[in-house]
């Protein structure tokens, strides 16, 4: 009987599409995902003394960093918005997006171990980060609306509305977008280990380069149109519009952020399943 | 046949050598550059060409059919491509060429205990572990009490697994990779952990997975015994190529056979390295004339060792390993092994000769490995990895004794004093 006679469950082939997304190969390991996700948050506090309450210190303390500095020291505009309340946001975002990418980044690298002993589908460990992130998100997000809250007692202005529901697709906006890239840069790590510190460095100093501490209404003339194309502007802009309202971006600025992150998800899919096959044999 | 579960066709792997790249960009973008431009690579060796030195089939143009219920063993020596067959199949990594059909679903164990986390308990990790390899919770909660009594950890298995002994460790990995439900089950050495005892439970376990519940097992293992065992069809590999596919016995005798054959008598100027050159590896007699390696048990034989030291080490050791025919290693020898000043390898030019005892292996084929190192600190020539061999064959029976002219069973055949006394 020749080979195309038999019902395979499985072919496996030199050559496969790279586009290819077996969803269904995935959800039957979301248990996997499940543990993923459990193991790397019961295990980054495990033997320390402040355990999970680290999540809220960093966002705290570098939230009373920016006071001090850039409204104290710098006296930045927030917009009519309540420091405390803004930089708490941009901090919480930043800290989101910039983590994920620089963890999706290493995935191939940090994972090598146990991709090159057993198969399962890679793609679950790029899954569970994002919900490892996101958990921990919850959990400062949480911290932000505490504080929200008690600025609307103590006479905060903003009145809730409809606009709150944006923030659920701005996140998955985010997280696509810090996937895609991390994920098409991690293609490259597995070859060039420095590039996932260097991609460290250039987040810290990116942030600078992007809205979190300032509002974009700052800045103006030919540097606007360069704060405009980077992709992350909108996607917080936006954000602080949802949460209080405020933020001037133009629609060609969102769609252009859409669209790169489109750009960044195919990249991302496309380097990923290329890489997965054969980076074994690589790193 | 219907019941066909694999099928490899034209199945090819091929490996670039040495490093992948240069490991920093700016070469790699030379390198590439000047292979655009037609141009010599400064960053390969004087006269190298990518193509014809740059890489090797491990796996070239394989072709097999398991069927359900096979308990195929694959042999043959290191590198012959075993472990890569194992992982294309398991899909670790993809091949080069080729395609490979599976029916059911396949559970491998390339290694116990992949994904354990040292800080997580050994319940969780049984929960981790066994999700990696593809288990559902449900599943897991089942066979938990299960996984627990055969790994025999019992009360620690609420400790931190960094807390556990390495014996621990394993057998608890084991025991999760053991209690997998799947149609076909791919093993690469996991037998070799654990000590005796637990290696026995491991065979048995497996024997018990493939006769009794019918699952078709593919095993890599380079104890014969095991494969022995476990086995009833073989697939024997060499330089990535199937040498011969058939029943497990006649793949091991076919194994053994070519075993040894091609390291003999080549060119021992490979081994030179910064410390010394090795000038001679050879048998000798009584008199110091180099014999040939067939000796009769009661004579003695010598194995003689020369090397030009360019630098001397305090550490340094030499000697020999001696395996038997089935690969099983008799004893390890060294010049250090008896501590005498006047036995110090000195620079220049060494001559070494360490018995052989007479009268202590049996009648049979045994090989003997070179091996020289810094001790505990560097090998230069490894008698488990690339050395030089010789053969030696020992004849005859066990002694002048009538009794035993025959071949006596077991390793070693020692003549040994007995006393009687009669009233």
């Amino acid at each position: 009987m020749k080979f195309d006679d038999y019902k395979w469950d499985t072919v496996i082939e030199a050559k496969q599409n790279p586009f290819a997304l077996n969803i269904r190969e995935i959800v039957e390991y979301k248990d996997l995902i499940y543990l993923f996700v459990k193991r790397d948050i019961a295990t980054t506090y495990k033997q320390t003394i402040l355990g999970p309450l680290w999540y809220l210190f960093q966002p705290i303390f570098t939230t009373i960093m920016f006071m001090v500095v850039f409204k104290h020291v710098a006296a930045l505009s927030t917009e009519d918005v309540p420091p405390v309340l803004f930089y708490a946001i941009g901090t919480i975002l930043w800290s989101f997006f910039s983590s994920l990418l620089t963890n999706q980044a290493r995935v191939f690298y940090a994972n090598k171990d146990i991709f090159g002993k057993v198969y399962f589908p890679r793609l679950t460990v790029p899954i569970s980060l994002i919900f490892s992130e996101l958990t921990k998100f919850a959990i400062q997000f949480v911290l932000f609306i505490i504080i929200f809250v008690v600025y609307l007692f103590n006479g905060y202005g903003a009145y809730l509305s409809w606009r709150l529901l944006l923030i659920p697709v701005l996140m998955i906006w985010l997280i696509l977008m810090a996937s895609g890239l991390g994920l098409a840069i991690s293609s490259i790590t597995t070859r060039y280990r420095d590039l996932a510190k260097a991609l460290e460095f250039f987040l810290a100093m990116f942030m600078y380069a992007t809205p979190v501490v300032y509002p974009l209404s700052m800045v103006s003339g030919k540097l606007r149109i360069l704060f405009e194309l980077n992709p992350i502007t909108a996607v917080l802009e936006c954000f602080r519009y949802a949460c209080f309202g405020v933020g001037n971006v133009s629609l060609s600025t969102i769609m252009l952020s859409a669209g790169c992150t489109l750009i960044f998800v195919s990249l991302g899919i496309l380097l990923f399943n290329k890489n997965e096959k054969d980076f074994v044999d690589v790193i | 046949m219907e019941d066909v579960v694999i099928k490899a066709e034209n199945v090819g792997k091929y490996y670039r050598l040495g490093q992948i790249n240069t490991g920093m960009f700016y070469s790699d973008a030379s390198s590439w550059f000047s292979r655009k431009l037609g141009k010599e690579d400064k960053n390969l060796k004087v006269g190298e060409t990518l193509g014809d030195k740059s890489g090797f089939w491990a796996l070239d143009d394989i072709n097999f059919e398991i069927h359900q219920g096979d308990r195929v063993g694959i042999i043959g020596r290191n590198g012959a491509g075993k472990s890569t067959l194992l992982k294309v199949i398991s899909k670790v990594t993809a091949p080069t060429k080729g395609r490979i059909g599976i029916k059911g679903n396949v559970a491998s164990l390339l290694e116990v205990g992949t994904g354990f986390h040292p800080d997580m308990t050994g319940r969780e990790n049984v929960y981790l572990n066994g999700a990696i390899l593809g288990m559902k919770r449900a599943e897991i909660n089942q066979k938990m009490d299960e996984i627990i009594a055969f790994s025999e950890i019992n009360e620690h298995i609420d400790t931190p697994v960094k807390r556990y002994s390495s014996g621990m460790y394993v057998r608890l990995a084991f025991a999760v990779a053991a209690h997998l439900d799947s149609d076909i089950l791919i093993a690469d050495e996991v037998l070799a952990v654990g000590d005796a005892e637990f290696q026995k439970r491991a065979i048995g376990k497996m024997n018990d997975l493939s006769h009794k519940d019918g699952r078709t097992v593919i095993f890599v293992s380079h104890r014969m015994n095991a494969v022995k065992s476990l086995c009833k069809s073989g697939i024997l590999l060499d330089k990535g190529k199937i040498v011969l596919q058939d029943d497990i016995d006649k793949c091991i005798t076919r194994y053994q056979s070519n075993l040894f054959d091609k390291k003999i008598n080549e060119d021992l100027s490979h081994y030179n390295n910064e410390f010394f050159d090795l000038t001679g590896f050879r048998l000798v007699n009584e008199n110091g004339q180099e014999i040939d390696g067939a000796i009769e048990n009661g004579d003695k034989a010598f194995v003689q060792i020369e090397l030009d030291m360019k630098k001397v080490h305090n550490a340094f050791t030499t000697g020999y390993a001696i395996y038997d025919s089935e690969g099983t290693l008799m004893y390890w020898s060294y010049q250090t092994d008896i501590y005498d000043e006047n036995n110090n390898v000195e620079e220049g030019h060494n001559v070494l000769t360490g018995e052989i005892p007479s009268h202590f292996l049996n009648e049979g084929e045994y090989y003997i490995y070179f091996s020289a190192s810094l001790h505990f600190i560097q090998w230069f020539v490894n008698p488990e990895e690339d050395s030089p061999c010789l053969k030696l064959s020992i004849m005859g029976g066990l002694s002048e004794s009538p009794f035993w002219t025959i071949k006596r069973p077991g390793v070693c055949a020692p003549l040994l004093k007995w006393d009687v006394k009669n009233k």
